[in-house]
């Protein structure tokens, strides 16, 4: 089990280069030179050769992109712009509250999913598989921000309920109030791979209950939840972590959009504030740890399978 | 076109029509698009109204004979602005495409075909593009190019690279692979001729319903980032600007946000299903 941990960090390498490299050049393919942005419209050139200096601009292309990485590592991710604060002070400030957003989605996600994939299987082509599979075809199509107007119309706008429309309370506050500003959000990026995983869920148990283990199980006497819930589950969750997995890119994407909708200002406005502002290391801070972030939980995904299906532990 | 060599993929082609035309909803899905296409090509000869023009008497209104889907926040005319958005939106996904297909297909072909150290890097740069958040890749290159339709769909085409790099470096190593290839290698045909002759009219069934399935996305992603006020530059329409409108005016009006997010959530879902059916039509 060791050696398939390491074999798959090491697998992470590669992929953490090429990451760096192209957060590197995301400033070197921008139009106008970032000293003369930080220097101001009226500043002399001497100032802004005195920016560059002090930037390391003047210096080779693959020295700079090696400064990069070394001050990422020590957790310097250089100094915005914009507020001149360090972009790492302003992404440990902003990520708590998307990571919030994003594990609560995850967990309406798979709550909902997982009894409605079951259902869908082990009453296949019933009325309610029918329904769940044509609501989930839709709900693929919709956008997000589609879906956050029809929950803002029905559940914050009055209708079913009043929560608040927009807007964000840190957990401090009390789960209760952090939980009324956190749902609206939450379920809009939840309907994103809601309906994905549902589909998977199904498809999944549909394939394991056809395996001859179930057979063998049902011929040993064992009743129908324990098929279900030891056999059957457990093959079906490999194929449901992978999409799972996939999902988190996807989501955390989608927090981009979902937090601008419902004005939270968390770690995926902020990349958005950093484009509107022409703030580089900002926006190269928020890429990056976007990118680390989702390599981590694909890692995770990969060891899960570890325990999932001892078989891959060989590969 | 030589007979010889075309009559391979062109009978399969064929067969794979005659399987699509049969399948109503396909048909009905290349129907309905096409209406909308057209309802979007229309706006380059004639709207009802100037669609930026603002009369601030008209503020906010529901249908009515004048207004047939009534206006927005300043007095534009919805039907106006969502032919003109129509267009956006079709211009938008076809940039997208065509740099999607140019660079994916284009990468694919030279990792399938030359293998070894090539493959395995174009592949390694793959993963990491597929690895990355896509909304907030799409931010990052938008950031550093800065805010314009046309820097959003080059990133929203970089995005669409992977696919159709995965789908041709795959086909093509399979095709590279059969008897046919390696006899018109013997018979003494260059790279050119076998991936012109060969590769490309085998891997252009599966492409037409990644293509389909791919403009969807693109649909999806300008929508998006011209929402974020990171695409199409206001005061041209989109459907995403325009969804953005109708959200920030909810509280006062239910109407103007359902023009929009109507022909949006229907254009993607004709997609989907049009890209169902091409794949049932090329048995995939």
């Amino acid at each position: 089990m060791l050696g398939f941990i390491l074999r798959r960090v090491l697998n992470l390498v590669p992929l953490l280069l090429i990451l760096t490299v192209i957060v590197f050049l995301l400033v070197e393919i921008a139009p106008g030179d970032p000293a003369a942005i930080i220097a101001g419209p009226d500043a002399s050139p001497d100032a802004i050769a005195a920016i560059r200096g002090e930037l390391g601009l003047d210096r080779p292309l693959h020295e700079r992109y090696l400064a990069y990485v070394g001050n990422a590592i020590q957790g310097d991710l250089g100094t915005s712009f914009v507020t001149s604060e360090p972009v790492t002070d302003v992404i440990v400030r902003r990520l708590p509250r998307t990571v919030g957003l994003v594990a609560l989605a995850l967990l309406i996600s798979v709550i909902v999913s997982i009894p409605l994939g079951l259902i869908s299987a082990l009453r296949a082509s019933s009325i309610a598989d029918r329904t769940i599979t044509v609501v989930s075809s839709v709900l693929i199509a919709v956008p997000p921000f589609v879906i956050a107007a029809v929950l803002v119309r029905y559940f914050a706008l009055g209708g079913f309920a009043s929560l608040p429309a927009v807007g964000y309370r840190p957990m401090s506050d009390g789960v209760g109030t952090w939980l009324t500003f956190a749902i609206l959000p939450a379920v809009t990026i939840a309907t994103i791979s809601l309906a994905e995983l549902t589909r998977t869920m199904r498809g999944s148990v549909i394939d394991a209950m056809e395996e001859d283990y179930i057979r063998t199980a049902r011929a040993k006497g064992l009743g129908h939840v324990s098929i279900v819930g030891k056999h059957a589950f457990k093959n079906a969750a490999v194929p449901y972590v992978t999409i799972l997995g996939l999902q988190v890119g996807r989501i955390v994407g989608a927090a981009v959009i979902v937090e601008s909708i419902f004005n939270v200002t968390g770690f995926g406005q902020l990349g958005v504030e950093a484009v509107l502002e022409r703030d580089l290391p900002t926006l190269q801070g928020v890429v990056l740890v976007s990118g680390l972030i989702v390599l981590a939980v694909n890692l995770l995904v990969d060891l899960s399978y570890g325990y999932l299906n001892p078989r891959t532990r060989t590969r | 076109m030589t007979i010889p060599h075309a009559s391979r993929p062109r009978r399969g082609r064929s067969r794979a029509m005659n399987r699509f035309w049969a399948d109503r909803a396909g048909v009905a899905a290349l129907v309905l698009l096409g209406v909308v296409l057209l309802f979007g090509a229309l706006s380059l000869v004639w709207t009802p109204y100037d669609p930026t023009a603002q009369s601030l008497a008209d503020r906010v209104s529901s249908p009515s004979s004048a207004h047939w889907l009534g206006t927005d926040n300043t007095g534009r005319d919805i039907l106006s602005r969502l032919m003109q958005a129509t267009w956006t939106a079709t211009y938008a996904s076809l940039l997208a495409l065509v740099i999607a297909l140019v660079g994916g297909v284009g990468v694919g072909l030279l990792a399938g075909y030359f293998r070894g150290p090539v493959d395995r890097l174009l592949s390694q740069l793959n993963d990491v593009l597929m690895s990355l958040p896509p909304l907030l890749f799409a931010v990052g290159i938008i950031g550093a190019l800065g805010p314009s339709l046309r820097n959003a769909m080059i990133a929203i085409g970089v995005l669409l690279i992977p696919r159709f790099f995965r789908l041709t470096r795959i086909t093509t190593i399979e095709v590279m692979n059969e008897d046919f290839v390696e006899a018109a290698r013997s018979a003494g045909a260059g790279a050119g001729r076998i991936v012109g002759r060969h590769v490309v009219p085998n891997i252009l069934a599966p492409l037409t319903t990644q293509v389909s399935f791919a403009a969807s996305v693109a649909i999806v992603g300008e929508a998006s980032l011209s929402f974020l006020g990171l695409g199409v530059q206001p005061p041209t329409a989109s459907w995403g600007g325009m969804t953005k409108d109708g959200f920030e005016l909810l509280s006062e009006n239910g109407w103007v946000i359902i023009p929009p997010s109507v022909i949006l959530v229907v254009t993607i879902l004709t997609l989907s299903l049009l890209s169902d059916s091409l794949r049932d039509a090329n048995g995939r």
